[in-house]
């Protein structure tokens, strides 16, 4: 059963802008903006989802108006049973959220004493804290900071604290607003590993938006794309990838260039540098195998390689809008 | 020429500033003419008790109030050399100062002079304007009195640069303006006559500020714009005022040999 | 209530967040301690020539000046960073109040305590004992009951006015700019008796920006000047005050949030 309902959630933003000029503040001109135009979609318990669009596309609002920050438009919004915005107060014991690039925690304060005072504000029992606290610290390394101002911790350790922050309180759903911006890869792996953890663990949903690709890859198996205010997409990551990147490349290097054009039944040469060619192919209709097998026999075949997808390219294909608009929102 | 073409530069880069933020900008014109009010009322209440207290007409007297608080958004110890310097070295910034082949005190002069005018033009001239319509003020009684108010001003100028410098160079050694800010703002308001005009001061006190640059700043300039100081007196005055200039400037210069040189060594 | 212990957690965080011991702080008070001094000898100055302003003499208007220091100062340890507020909106605190199962307007009064504001309520104290003193007032224990009354009551007014005018913010983004625009009205009404204004600056700093009744009308109740004032029993309105204009700071807070909620800036 769904625990998060989204429908036909609009969002209008009046956007004034000043006029120029040192009279500028009496001129004015009202815009509307449609920052989330219509959008529906679920989200079952226990499932980790990825929220993917270009800047702009209405990622932030929408997660926004599912945690109770902004009241929509118009539309309807379930989590958990709860109005995000007008139970605000009861949702806010459920839910728990990070902001990229912005803390949560007090700045001039050790992070374990933002962590007791949290404790407070979510009444949560003394012996349930002291054990998530533990648990929190075998995923995230938390005592080896937790003691420092928060002032003076590195992005990475910030971003950690900032995570057990949220989790402290057993949230039944987790919102994760890029989370991962700014860190490095080693920084990016463990935080992942932390999300994986805590959905297997407490079965929280995880609705995480982000630019980062490898992160939707390996966490989530249902992404949801949105574009201007629209979603564009919801599905399994290798439909996406099925309908919108439907070709792989073989890559072949040949020992010499051949008199004439390289051809392959069931694949195209749609680049070429020196000796090396890009062949690319549906995967509906052939495989690398036999591609690879009619070169081998026709060509001096030097090296070679294979190009899959990922959902970078689906992405790219999708805010490039060279692929039609066709998936309705589920 | 090339410094009047920087200096003007400054001045709308200064003007820019100061008028982008419409709602700040407008709320510093309030404040500058609730406190003319506020000295017009307090003055005029205060001579409607006790005339013979005062060496000057009532007229002048609100006068002295209301173009204090004019002057004072130009005479301005707030915010100046000693808070660029400071800025400068605390973002490390100081040094593409250093580079250029400007004497650096003096890039501080007409970087502050710009920001000064902008003042004048932006807050300065509007308050003057409202003012003169709507509070019963005067103007200097002849021309030669206001030539030689307009030549006091500058030498006012010139000393609160003087002073604002050596702050900032005092400040240098500190990293941080604020415990000596505290007092320099405290001897300005005491001594400089922009609110209580030295004649009612005990004549201890008077003779203290006599001695002291900071009368040089306020006091000077408006006695001699309303009158209280004339003909013979205004030519000593006037040179008291120069000899602290020369003192204040000599000061910098030494200041700032010193100052260079540790900067040089340390690398900021 | 669940939220007043919320705030005491947050006192005791924000308490321990302001790291204002040590030089830093006795630099600050001797601030404030000379330049108020300052204040007060020109005012003596003034008044060594004028014997009184507006009928009031030296030590009637130290007193007044004091009480608004001290009533100042109370405010500002619980208060001074309202004028935060459009940073909290651009950083994402206010986001973050939102999400929490807490009334985001604590929240927002406790993220900073000011303790180093102490020095503005002694220094207002003692100006305010020393002047008792020197005016020959004999109080009894009610009557200094009343004085802490109305003193805590005027920082309320304070509270209320500087809650209301930085949550303007939502509106306009620069809202310390509508706080510093009362600056002078408020050294005016710090400095003077306001009735040497006249009427019409009564009645602003009494029905529209209620300054007066941080220090004035608390001044003239405890000196029993009471009728100084447009109508003898406003001055005994000061505790009502407080609480009125603090309650109107908190609906132009409450509807600056919902604004917020509405258009996301």
């Amino acid at each position: 059963m769904a625990i998060v309902e989204v429908r036909d959630l609009v969002k209008i933003f009046r956007v004034r802008k000043r006029g120029t000029g040192p009279l500028g503040i009496l001129r004015r001109k009202t815009r509307e903006v449609h920052a989330v135009d219509g959008i529906s979609f679920d989200v079952e318990e226990g499932e980790i989802v990825g929220y993917i669009g270009p800047n702009g596309a209405g990622k932030s609002t929408t997660v926004k108006c599912l945690t109770g920050i902004l009241v929509p438009t118009s539309g309807v919004v379930t989590v958990g049973g709860l109005v995000p915005w007008r139970d605000r107060i009861k949702n806010g014991r459920q839910i728990g959220v990070v902001f990229g690039q912005k803390t949560s925690l007090w700045w001039d304060v050790p992070v374990i004493d933002t962590y007791r005072l949290l404790r407070d504000i979510y009444d949560v029992p003394e012996p349930v804290f002291r054990r998530n606290l533990g648990l929190l610290d075998d995923i995230l390394g938390l005592k080896e900071f937790q003691d420092t101002p928060v002032r003076q911790l590195s992005l990475g350790q910030r971003v950690r604290a900032d995570l057990g922050a949220v989790m402290l309180h057993n949230p039944r759903f987790l919102f994760l607003d890029e989370p991962t911006i700014g860190l490095d890869v080693a920084a990016k792996e463990r935080l992942r590993v932390f999300i994986a953890n805590m959905n297997a663990a407490t079965r929280v949903t995880v609705f995480l938006t982000t630019h980062d690709m490898s992160e939707i890859e390996r966490l989530c198996r249902r992404i949801m794309i949105i574009d201007r205010g629209r979603l564009v997409y919801s599905g399994s990551i290798s439909d996406a990838i099925q309908k919108y990147a439907p070709c792989s490349d073989v890559v072949v290097e040949l020992a010499e260039t051949p008199s004439g054009p390289v051809v392959v039944e069931g694949g195209e040469v749609v680049r070429q540098e020196g000796a090396r060619y890009w062949i690319r192919f549906r995967r509906d209709q052939t495989t690398a195998g036999h591609l690879v097998g009619q070169l081998m026999a026709k060509y001096p075949v030097k090296d070679f390689r294979v190009d899959d997808p990922n959902v970078e390219q689906i992405v790219k294909t999708v805010y490039g809008a060279l692929a039609p608009v066709e998936e309705a929102p589920k | 020429m090339k410094i009047l073409r920087v200096m003007r530069g400054f001045i709308r880069q200064g003007i820019q500033v100061k008028t982008t933020y419409g709602m700040a900008y407008a709320m510093r014109l309030v404040n500058v003419f609730v406190k003319m009010v506020a000295f017009y009322v307090l003055w005029s209440v205060l001579y409607e008790s006790a005339p013979g207290a005062f060496p000057v007409s009532q007229v002048e007297m609100v006068t002295y109030g209301a173009v204090s608080v004019m002057l004072g958004e130009f005479i301005q110890w707030w915010d100046g050399p000693h808070f660029y310097i400071i800025t400068q070295i605390r973002r490390g910034t100081i040094t593409s100062d250093l580079v250029r082949p400007v004497y650096f005190p003096f890039q501080v002069f007409s970087r502050c002079l710009g920001e000064s005018l902008a003042e004048f033009i932006t807050v300065v001239f509007p308050a003057a304007l409202v003012a003169y319509l709507v509070l019963p003020i005067s103007l200097p009684a002849t021309l030669t009195q206001g030539l030689y108010f307009a030549l006091s001003l500058v030498q006012s100028y010139l000393i609160l640069f003087g002073l604002n410098c050596l702050v900032g160079f005092i400040g240098f050694y500190t990293l941080s303006l604020r415990g000596i800010q505290h007092a320099y703002h405290g001897l300005i308001m005491l001594l400089s006559g922009a609110w209580v005009p030295l004649w009612f001061f005990p004549s201890w006190l008077r003779q203290v500020a006599e001695v002291l640059p900071f009368r040089g700043l306020f006091f000077t300039p408006l006695s001699i714009y309303i009158g209280e100081l004339q003909g013979q007196s205004i030519a000593g005055t006037l040179l008291s005022q120069t000899v602290w200039i020369v003192i204040l400037l000599l000061g910098v210069g030494l200041a700032w040999r010193v100052v260079h040189s540790r900067l040089v060594v340390q690398g900021g | 209530m669940r939220s007043l212990r919320h705030y005491w957690r947050f006192v005791r965080i924000g308490f321990a967040s302001q790291a204002q011991y040590g030089v830093d702080f006795f630099i600050g008070a001797f601030g404030v301690v000379l330049l108020n001094l300052v204040d007060l000898v020109l005012l003596g100055v003034l008044l060594q020539r004028f014997t009184a302003i507006g009928g009031w003499n030296i030590w009637e208007i130290v007193f007044l000046f004091s009480f608004y220091l001290a009533a100042m100062g109370l405010q500002n340890i619980f208060t001074v960073h309202l004028g935060q507020i459009e940073a909290y909106v651009q950083d994402g605190t206010l986001d973050q109040f939102l999400v929490r199962p807490s009334s985001p307007l604590i929240q927002l009064m406790g993220r900073e305590i000011n303790h180093g504001n102490i020095t503005h309520v002694i220094t207002g104290v003692a100006g305010v004992v020393v002047a008792y003193g020197r005016l020959g007032l004999h109080w009894t224990f009610g009557e200094w009951a009343l004085a802490v009354v109305l003193l805590v009551c005027g920082a309320l007014v304070l509270v209320g006015l500087v809650l209301g005018l930085c949550s303007l913010a939502f509106w306009t983004i620069r809202s310390r700019e509508f706080l510093y625009g009362t600056l002078q009205i408020q050294e005016v009404v710090q400095h003077y008796p306001v009735h040497i204004f006249g009427r019409w600056f009564q009645v602003l700093v009494t029905g529209v920006l209620p300054f007066a009744f941080i220090n004035y009308y608390p001044t003239l109740v405890l000196l029993g000047r009471t009728g100084e004032a447009m109508h003898p029993l406003l001055p005994w309105l000061s505790p009502l005050a407080g609480v009125l204009v603090l309650l109107g700071g908190i609906a132009v807070w409450k509807l600056g949030l919902s604004r917020y909620q509405s258009t996301g800036s």
